[in-house]
């Protein structure tokens, strides 16, 4: 079974990317993909929004799975992993959520073995810059973790733009493959699609 | 990315039509309130929207998802909603900093009565937060800071 986080911070897209992209996901892979989606509010949104497009979901709502509904995730991980048996779960956490507190809470993890984590960040092309000045240190948490960036909403920005991005990105010493996006218009989302599929 | 000015709200906001309403009708009215929540807000004193969404449904089977994040009103959207809508349940999240989430409320409960309130129409709001709205978020090291660092 393989893990796939699909992080990010609020509003940057992540749901949005995961509807985007996995139906080709299954289409190419032919596997079996589950979701757990993390929201903060009582009621999620995200997962009622993943079921109406006919996913299988499985929510985690009122708090975040990095921190305080950590045992919560590992639970219900456990529990998805025993009962639909799938080949790849896909996680949505929050958008305040370090993946790197997801990865080490994976510690007390007691299921059927997950052959292979992968952190895929997303990040919003809009509001970059000034999250950047923001909320820099854990915004560099999260693009520090990535395996692979997804600048996104670039149909709302310029080149320039996208330029600027890369480039800060390498600055706060990402290490993941970069890639520019539109979940909306469809932009590279092949590519994202590929880089979903390698070695799955 | 919790800071002590991070404020999270959860409501759920229902709307009772007299009469049926047209699709587009309900959209738009959709999309201004959540325009006018997200300009409020960032009126209010937010120094930065996180993120305001909701899913609305409607008794005839449509629905509908809007997102915010960020305060000059504009809102995405995407799903319709059907003529002949004459009840809606909208379930809104709103994640911001800079502001508390009593103010939110006031902001939320300020644009669903001047959009949505009528002699046409009934609103009620539900606030889902009401037992556990103090999020005892543990990302330790940005706890005991203002600037977001």
């Amino acid at each position: 079974m393989e893990l796939l986080i699909v992080a990010g911070f609020l509003g940057s897209g992540k749901t949005t990317m995961i509807l985007s992209t996995i139906g080709s996901l299954i289409e190419r892979t032919k596997k079996k993909v589950v979701v757990i989606v993390n929201d903060f509010g009582k009621i999620g949104i995200d997962g009622r929004i993943m079921d109406k497009y006919g996913l299988k979901v499985q929510e985690l709502s009122s708090g975040c799975i990095c921190c305080t509904l950590g045992p919560d995730f590992i639970q219900t991980l456990k529990q998805v992993a025993e009962n639909f048996k799938p080949d790849i779960v896909v996680v949505e956490p929050t958008g305040i959520a370090d993946p790197e507190s997801i990865i080490n809470s994976l510690g007390y993890y007691q299921g059927p073995p997950v052959s292979r984590t992968r952190i895929f960040v997303i990040v919003d092309a809009v509001r970059f810059s000034v999250l950047v000045k923001a909320l820099e240190r854990p915004l560099k948490a999260q693009i520090k973790a990535a395996d692979v960036i997804i600048i996104n909403k670039i149909d709302e920005v310029d080149e320039t733009t996208v330029r600027d991005i890369k480039k800060t990105l390498t600055d706060l010493h990402a290490t993941g493959t970069i890639i520019a996006t539109s979940a909306t218009d469809g932009t590279n989302m092949d590519k994202v699609v590929d880089l979903l599929v390698s070695r799955c | 990315m919790l800071t002590p000015d991070f404020a999270a709200y959860a409501g759920r906001i229902h709307v009772r039509f007299k009469k049926p309403r047209s699709g587009a009708h309900v959209q738009s009215l959709m999309q201004d309130f959540m325009s006018r929540t997200a300009i409020g807000c960032g009126e209010a004193g937010a120094s930065l929207i996180g993120h305001i969404k909701c899913i609305v449904e409607a008794d005839n089977g449509g629905y509908l998802v809007c997102s915010a994040t960020d305060s000059s009103g504009r809102v995405r959207c995407r799903g319709s909603l059907k003529d002949g809508t004459c009840d809606i349940d909208l379930v809104l999240n709103v994640l911001l900093y800079g502001m508390d989430r009593e103010r939110i409320e006031e902001v939320v409960a300020r644009s669903s009565k001047d959009l949505m309130e009528s002699e046409e129409s009934k609103v009620e709001i539900e606030d889902l937060d009401v037992e556990e709205h103090d999020h005892d978020h543990e990302h330790g090291e940005d706890d005991d800071e203002h600037d977001h660092d």
